[in-house]
């Protein structure tokens, strides 16, 4: 967002990667799950990250949350790298709050509601006796919807329907009052009908309470849906950015196309006369153990060059967005001498 | 892929003989706390060659249906009415459910087969494809020999782009992607006349859920099977279903070709589903999905199951359970329907 560009990034990284060694039948491999990633998270605005299964997407998540340490690059939050120790950590987690997947296997199902989200009270300190607690867990409930509060603390996760796990997991990354969420593919495991609900209400919390939500997904019609800002990944880069509206309607990079001819769209419904896109079929993810020349895309992208074969294109500056494709170069020099139109 | 439009499918679908007719089926879990009834009276026909989807919530009762089609369903579950009738090629129409274990083996593989949703949890860990296809394919047609069988095997994974070395992998070597495929291409190993395939794009991203759907309606199109594709995502079935069945509280609501489920839901609860999508190309606005959880199978109201979400209900929905009528365009089950449609037609009748 243009408005918000001279702030400080509430979370940034700055050629973030996390290479893994691993060992297979003897081999020695690296993994390369992020390889460079610069990324900017501003308050109050939602990005959406989006990529197949191996882009690395979920990896950026996990060390924003310092599951995993990077081992090259740096992550700052509000302009500071962020520290681990165990004191700072407790600071960090009281700002940014990841939530998971599958709301089936984040909760304890041998657990009450209300120790779930009591528990997170007590570790934060932010609730002091046993009345303080439930009322405070009361409250979070209320926040995420799930009303009469009453009728649901006392009850197990078990009891729950999936949309209705997610508001609790969600519930509880709300108790600290984060200023960032980090939701690793929130609506995934839910049904189609179940999403939206869900979308909803980090949308509510972005406008409500003005928090910074980092949106991780595979469904790019999801993404377009809730997110200002998209980012699009690819072999553990970032290869396009941008207002998500743009990035969309206008996708630069081949492999953006890609996604978004994949997407199911209802409006090509059978008998509508609309052909599925044949790029949408091509090609599998990339082998971030192995070591490419050129563009990491190069070996799926139907419109290869020569050049895509031996050299790297970096993310190109587009008038307010990037893409990594040398088939953009030309439109992004004429964009830096202001023959580019933007909106 | 020829592009087929609206009216040439209601055509296609309208000649093609039946090939699989549920009739009064009713499906019944078995638990302490009661039966559990989670397809009731269900009335459908399938043609050959036809995709039909089958579309619904989490406990809509929708895998059930599908098991008991293929007449695959375990205990709890337990067939407590109705027919499966299947029309297999060159024999006389059969009730599946009026057969043992042992005459149903004539009907597997050869007359239907079965896609699950987790690949690696229906493909045996510790044994190769080539020794699961052989399996199949040595059980199925005694003229095959194990070479003969290793041919077909290597081409059926051919047909599905698995190269056909690969044979000899585990099913662990293969990618969760290669995995669905290689499940799709054992589902084919004996030229079944009906596919019936459980959510099989549900645990892979959409990059490769398109280009599993993408063979699957290739290789329907090569070979002319019929399929029935259950998953809860409507925006998936849209793009490749001919009919799209939706259930809810175990019962059938509304059966309607794509173009009318897409252009004018007629059940209050398809309308749901079908705005329950952020749409890709249409402006965005803001959707609400729907409202409230599916219905508990062992306390359902007395009326219509989607009552109490309904935001369209009117007196009689609390107290009657509305029928399946035949509509313009498909069937539907809602009380709605039944004063608008039917009540102006008997009174046109009466004139």
């Amino acid at each position: 967002m243009p408005e918000t560009t001279e702030q400080v990034p509430v979370l940034e990284a700055r050629n973030l990667a996390l290479h893994f060694d691993v060992h297979v039948g003897g081999d020695r491999k690296t993994i390369k799950a992020l390889d460079g990633v610069d990324l900017k998270l501003y308050a109050g605005e939602i990005m959406a990250l989006v990529g197949e299964s191996g882009s690395g997407k979920t990896t950026i998540a996990r060390v924003f949350s310092l599951i995993y340490k990077q081992t090259g690059g740096e992550v700052f939050f509000r302009g500071e790298p962020i520290k681990v120790s165990p004191r700072h950590e407790r600071e960090y987690f009281n700002n940014v709050q990841l939530i998971f997947q599958d709301p089936f296997a984040s909760l304890n199902s041998l657990k009450k509601i209300s120790y779930i989200l009591g528990r997170v009270l007590k570790i934060h300190g932010l609730a002091k006796g046993r009345k303080d607690v439930r009322q405070k867990s009361l409250e979070l409930l209320e926040r995420v919807s799930m009303s009469p509060a009453e009728a649901y603390i006392d009850r197990y996760p078990t009891d729950l329907s999936g949309g209705q796990r997610q508001r609790i997991a969600i519930a509880r990354s709300l108790a600290v009052s984060p200023s960032v969420i980090l939701a690793d593919e929130p609506t995934s495991m839910l049904d189609a009908s179940i999403r939206l609900d869900v979308l909803n209400l980090l949308k509510d919390l972005r406008e409500e309470e003005g928090m910074a939500v980092m949106y991780i997904t595979h469904d790019i019609a999801s993404a377009r849906y809730l997110s200002d800002r998209i980012s699009v990944m690819y072999g553990g880069v970032i290869v396009e950015s941008g207002p998500t509206e743009e990035v969309i309607a206008n996708p630069k990079h081949p492999y953006t196309k890609l996604l978004l001819a994949a997407a199911p769209n209802p409006a090509r419904f059978k008998g509508s006369g609309v052909a599925i896109p044949s790029e949408a079929a091509a090609g599998t993810g990339m082998d971030n153990s192995k070591t490419h020349g050129g563009c990491r895309f190069a070996a799926r992208c139907p419109a290869v060059m020569d050049r895509c074969l031996s050299q790297e294109p970096a993310l190109l500056e587009l008038g307010g967005r990037q893409s990594a494709c040398w088939l953009v170069e030309d439109e992004a020099q004429a964009g830096t001498s202001g023959e580019l139109v933007s909106h | 892929m020829k592009l087929e439009t609206v009216a040439e499918i209601a055509h296609r679908i309208a000649t093609s003989p039946p090939l699989l007719e549920a009739k009064g089926l009713c499906v019944d879990y078995v638990t302490e706390a009661g039966n559990i009834r989670a397809c009731d009276d269900i009335n459908i026909t399938l043609h050959r060659g036809e995709i039909l989807g089958i579309a619904g919530e989490s406990a809509s009762g929708k895998s059930t249906l599908l098991a008991a089609l293929g007449r695959l369903q375990r205990a709890p579950a337990v067939t407590s009415a109705g027919q499966v009738v299947f029309h297999a090629k060159g024999k006389e129409p059969v009730d599946l459910t009026q057969l043992s274990e042992e005459q149903l083996v004539d009907y597997r593989w050869s007359g239907i087969s079965i896609v699950m949703q987790s690949a690696m949890a229906c493909l045996n860990p510790v044994s190769r494809l080539k020794a699961q296809f052989l399996d199949v394919l040595l059980a199925h047609d005694s003229s095959l020999t194990k070479t003969t069988a290793t041919a077909r095997a290597e081409e059926l994974l051919q047909m599905v782009g698995i190269p056909s070395h690969r044979i000899n992998a585990f099913p662990h070597e293969l990618s969760g992607g290669m995995q669905q495929r290689a499940l799709i291409a054992l589902s084919l190993a004996c030229d079944p006349e009906l596919v019936l395939m459980d959510e099989p794009t549900t645990a892979v991203d959409v990059v490769m859920q398109r280009q599993i759907l993408a063979k699957v309606l290739e290789l329907q199109e090569k070979l002319g099977f019929a399929i029935a594709f259950v998953t809860h995502d409507l925006s998936l079935l849209l793009e490749i279903s001919d009919r799209i069945a939706i259930m809810y509280g175990g019962k059938i609501v509304e059966v309607g070709t794509a173009a009318q489920m897409y252009e004018a839901p007629r059940h209050p609860y398809t309308q749901g589903l079908r705005n329950a999508f952020p749409p890709l190309t249409e402006p965005v606005r803001k959707l609400t999905g729907i409202p409230g959880s599916p219905p508990n199978l062992l306390n359902l109201p007395q009326g219509c199951a989607f009552a109490p979400r309904c935001s369209q209900k009117i007196a009689r929905c609390e107290s009657e359970i509305p029928a399946l009528l035949d509509i313009p365009g498909g069937r539907a089950a809602c009380h709605l329907l039944t004063q608008e449609t039917l009540e102006p037609a008997k009174e046109a009748l009466n004139a």
